[in-house]
């Protein structure tokens, strides 16, 4: 008998992206996205299973090999830091991690300390960390972008899709430190013990997102 | 909570159960390592930090347990076993040695799932190098999971010098391997097209194959249309070889490859190993050639082992419903001063007759009766004045 290979998903639109993809490698999946309040659902053959959890999650149940497969934004991904194998860029849910906060702030002035609001604290530690700046990190779970403008904080760290978010608030992009996408992670024992299924269905992904962006 | 009733993070209890499994693996284990002449060697927990502070056996200084000593000296709790017997070794024995270690080894990092302090079972081959003694040391870790109950597991071999015979071949600068390293080891494709600007393409196109060239016998050729240099061709032979060598002892079903393996690409100097199995998201098994080990000793001592990360064989036994769980206590035998001799003979009888008996003072019935509900035993054997069914 296959074994059984579990997907970890984060509801939403990355599930919806990523159910698009696996039904062009021939899995039949649509169903999985229908409201349900179930956290584990399979595929029309019963050898695909998909949990359901939390973005920031997906990471740590591919590390520990709960689930085999993941889909998970590349600044999830960072934050996590898991042991996991990054395979594919899946090419959707493109953002930029940034830097932003009012127009007038200037980075690059040597400060005491630097006051970030963000969801994102290690690697906003990690960046500043590397610059030499003191920093003051406060972690945020919503609406960032309020840092700056109570005061909170100088700046905020945070992705920015269409900077629509920040322009209604007055605030832009400061300093752009990297692009973000969703990417294919797998276990690092997974690709290996149940290779004969995860192997192929790497090689279609693979080429499924070679022929769009072509 | 109360403070004094947690544990520090990372450690573990294991009550009776737990702790019987354990030892019926760590003991079978050991059976094996000393059956195929390897003898049993014992370090300290306690090291000094400078053991761990240069050469290839460098550990970063946030990964280790420190302690600091009355005196103010760094003290480490070891993060490994290897370097310690390395140290033995340089130190106080003959330069060939077959050894093998059960023991805590400890790690400061913090990370949830993952243990600080962890029992090992391992190995190492001190002063012999060659296939041959590869094939032995491979062939010693499929045995001792195969002692253990287990079946259905690979070990993945690789040699790191397939990887470093590329980055030579193309004289990639020092400070840009690690970038590399890091890109290989997650199997992170995507990072090298970036990259692209700043290295050689061609090179870039062949690293970005390494991920993918995992598998079984079949990589090897693979493999081989890729060396570039004598480097990438000699840890592909002394793979074939290691292989050729497993097949004519008949256990090659065991046995997979995979070219990307990079990890500690500084502490391993050719051939690597992995034990992985299914269902089970980690390495069971990690080791391989470290010939530059000793070095830090001012010594010239080859050497090649692994180490078995207890908690997660146990934890694939459970899995596969296949832990030897601790047996129900049948018979508990009570004896007043009087008879105690009488009453071990009894259970030494039982004992041979496969019957799980144990033994215990008592002075009277009552007092017997506690003991079995204590033990949770079946049967209860008074020795008094007679010998009486409780």
């Amino acid at each position: 008998m296959q074994d059984v290979i579990t997907f970890a998903l984060a509801k939403g639109r990355l599930a919806e992206k990523s159910v698009d993809i696996l039904e062009q490698c021939g899995i039949d999946c649509r169903r999985i996205l229908e409201p349900s309040r179930k956290l584990v659902m399979s595929d029309v053959s019963g050898k695909f299973q998909f949990i359901f959890v939390k973005p920031s999650d997906v990471p740590i149940y591919v590390e520990h090999g709960v689930a085999d497969v993941g889909v998970v934004g590349k600044d999830t991904l960072m934050e996590e830091d898991r042991d996991v194998y990054e395979l594919i860029d899946l090419g959707f849910a493109k953002c930029r991690l940034c830097l932003a906060g009012y127009k007038d702030f200037d980075l690059s002035k040597p400060r005491n300390i630097i006051k970030v609001a963000t969801k994102y604290v290690s690697i906003a530690k990690d960046y500043f960390d590397g610059k030499g700046q003191n920093a003051e990190i406060i972690p945020l779970h919503g609406s960032i972008e309020l840092g700056p403008i109570v005061g909170l904080s100088d700046i905020i760290l945070d992705i920015v899709e269409s900077g629509k978010t920040l322009q209604e608030n007055d605030l832009c992009v400061l300093e752009e430190i990297v692009n973000c996408s969703a990417r294919l992670i797998i276990n690092k024992v997974s690709l290996k013990t149940k290779a004969d299924v995860i192997k192929p269905l790497v090689k279609s992904i693979d080429e499924i997102i070679k022929n769009k962006e072509n | 909570m109360i403070k004094k009733f947690k544990l520090p993070k990372g450690t573990q209890d294991h009550l009776p159960d737990d702790c019987f499994s354990k030892r019926v693996v760590e003991s079978k284990l050991m059976d094996c390592f000393k059956f195929y002449g390897y003898s049993e060697i014992e370090s300290p927990i306690l090291e000094r930090y400078e053991l761990f502070d240069s050469g290839v056996g460098k550990v970063e200084l946030n990964k280790l347990f420190k302690v600091t000593d009355v005196d103010g000296d760094l003290l480490i709790l070891r993060p490994d076993i290897t370097m310690p017997i390395s140290r033995i070794v340089c130190t106080k024995l003959q330069d060939s040695q077959r050894l093998c270690y059960l023991g805590k080894s400890f790690s400061a990092i913090e990370n949830e799932g993952k243990l600080r302090e962890f029992t090992q079972a391992g190995v190492e081959i001190m002063g012999e190098q060659g296939d041959n003694i590869d094939v032995e040391v491979v062939m010693l870790a499929i045995k001792s999971l195969l002692a253990v109950g287990l079946d259905d597991f690979q070990i993945e071999l690789g040699n790191v010098g397939f990887f470093k015979g590329l980055l030579d071949a193309y004289d990639v600068a020092e400070e840009d391997r690690d970038v590399l390293v890091n890109c290989i080891e997650s199997k992170n494709g995507i990072k090298l097209f970036t990259l692209s600007d700043e290295m050689d393409k061609h090179m870039l196109d062949t690293l970005a194959r390494l991920p993918m060239l995992f598998g079984g016998e079949e990589i090897l050729q693979e493999a081989q249309a890729m060396c570039l240099n004598a480097q990438m061709r000699s840890a592909v032979d002394n793979l074939k070889a290691v292989y050729a060598g497993i097949k004519s002892l008949g256990y090659e079903k065991y046995v997979t490859f995979d070219m990307s393996s990079v990890g500690k690409m500084k502490y391993y100097s050719g051939m690597v190993m992995r034990g992985i199995i299914k269902n089970l998201g980690r390495a069971i098994l990690a080791g391989g050639r470290y010939d530059r080990l000793c070095d830090a000793f001012g010594k010239n001592i080859p050497a090649v082992g692994f180490a078995i990360g207890i908690g997660y064989l146990t934890r694939a036994l459970d899995n596969q419903q296949k832990l030897i769980k601790s047996p129900k206590v049948q018979v508990v035998v009570g004896y007043t001063p009087a008879n105690m001799s009488l009453a071990e003979k009894k259970v030494q009888q039982l004992l041979i007759q496969g019957v799980n008996a144990k033994c215990t003072f008592a002075t009277s019935k009552q007092d017997l009766v506690k003991v079995k509900d204590t033990l949770k035993a079946q049967r209860g054997i008074f020795f008094g004045a007679k010998e009486e069914e409780v």
